[in-house]
């Protein structure tokens, strides 16, 4: 290098080091936007200081940012009918399940779900689910009995975080979208709208995601999905 | 592991390009405490802090599709936003004198130079050059970079001329880069 590119470098590492100010701060945002090999300077300066972010102390970081970030950004948010593309890319992404770092707590309530009316009690149920955690812990047993009661027991399932509700999501090939079939505001009671489920939705795939309070503004999942499972024929 | 890691930003940089706003969350959940950490440092109060991150993921969400991996890692890019606010949230109070208040610095304590370079991972070739510099040049350079001091606040904290603190800075970014290299 010779000296103006090593009063170059220089000024990119104090830019990164964030030691500038007043003329000299001004002069480095100049050529970043005007100078590739500046540009090109702050950038190996991010990269070779880059470690000492590691070194921060991680701080909580809580829902009510989150809805005031996603309250930011709302105007520019896909509309519902692109949810399904990235729902089906959500599902198959691994770094999306291991986001979910909600925390865990056993609840050991049951969650009494009723989609009929008339509960003629039968005992048995026909369908049983395992819906499993993103660490793939089973979250809560889901049971559909032949008179189309629906219970949710939890195992271990995230406390909803204040402002939020949980929300149940039929998946089915019989659907080209997941299906909004239940809402659970407090960890305990949950409604289910029978008119959306066939018998063949019953009998597939089931999800609970995280998502404002009231439900999913765009009727499909906005949230990080919480739990997941496939339901099956009981013995 | 820190690829796959690396890999998993790419990935939720390109959906959140693409309109996925569950991409922004899930990058929320994966980095957003370490972010708020970052930027604490430089601006002292919590609640100054949260402001940092959430102008940060603003500009995320915005700037996403400009993200590009041949020019740096996905987590550099992030950091570098989170920074860049933070410095400049903290440069506009003092040009407008507004008294950093240490009753709201949520007992906030400024680390030393030395608790920085103890959680440095031992395979981290920044910390091994780092502890190849003249101490005060370390001193300079850790702790400009984590609270964003400025040259004239640290020229009055070591009580030296500013221009020694330049040189001082210079010189140990110069032999920072060749150990690095």
């Amino acid at each position: 290098m010779n000296g103006r590119d090593e009063g170059r470098d220089a000024l990119a590492a104090e830019y990164v080091l964030g030691s500038l100010d007043g003329a000299e701060l001004a002069e480095a945002e100049r050529l970043l936007a005007a100078d590739a090999a500046f540009a090109g300077a702050v950038a190996a300066w991010r990269a070779r200081l880059a470690d000492l972010d590691a070194t921060a102390r991680p701080e909580p970081a809580g829902e009510a940012l989150w809805n005031r970030i996603a309250g930011s950004i709302a105007p520019a948010r896909a509309p519902a009918t692109s949810a399904p593309r990235w729902w089906y890319g959500l599902w198959e992404s691994l770094a999306f399940w291991r986001g979910l770092s909600l925390a865990t707590a056993a609840a050991a309530a049951v969650l009494a779900v009723m989609i009929a009316a008339t509960p003629q009690r039968t005992d048995q149920p026909a369908f049983v689910a395992v819906l499993t955690t993103d660490t793939g812990r089973p979250g809560a047993v889901m049971h559909a009995y032949t008179d189309g009661r629906v219970t949710l027991i939890p195992l271990e399932i995230a406390p909803i975080p204040e402002g939020r509700s949980l929300q149940l999501w039929s998946i089915s090939t019989a659907a080209p979208a997941p299906v909004a079939v239940g809402l659970m505001d407090q960890v305990r009671t949950i409604r289910l709208d029978p008119g959306h489920l066939s018998p063949a939705q019953l009998r597939e795939r089931f999800a609970v995601s995280v998502e404002p309070a009231g439900g999913s503004p765009t009727g499909q999942p906005t949230g990080p999905v919480v739990l997941q499972g496939q339901m099956k024929p009981a013995d | 592991m820190p690829q796959a890691a690396e890999f998993d930003l790419e990935g939720m940089l390109r959906r959140c390009a693409d309109g996925d706003a569950a991409a922004l969350r899930a990058l929320y959940d994966l980095e957003a405490a370490r972010m708020i950490g970052v930027a604490q440092r430089i601006v002292r109060r919590r609640a100054v802090a949260e402001e940092v991150v959430h102008d940060a993921f603003v500009q995320i969400w915005r700037r996403a599709a400009s993200f590009d991996p041949a020019r740096g890692a996905a987590r550099t890019w992030i950091y570098a936003i989170v920074r860049h606010r933070a410095i400049s949230v903290l440069r506009d109070e003092k040009k407008l004198a507004i008294d950093g208040d240490e009753d709201a610095a949520d007992g906030f304590a400024e680390e030393s130079c030395d608790e920085v370079m103890t959680r440095l991972s031992d395979a981290s070739s920044l910390r091994r050059c780092l502890e190849r510099l003249e101490t005060r040049a370390r001193k300079l350079i850790v702790l400009t970079y984590v609270h964003g001091l400025s040259h004239s606040e640290l020229a009055a904290r070591e009580g030296v001329p500013l221009g020694t603190v330049k040189s001082w800075i210079r010189r140990g970014a110069l032999a920072l880069r060749e150990c690095l290299e």
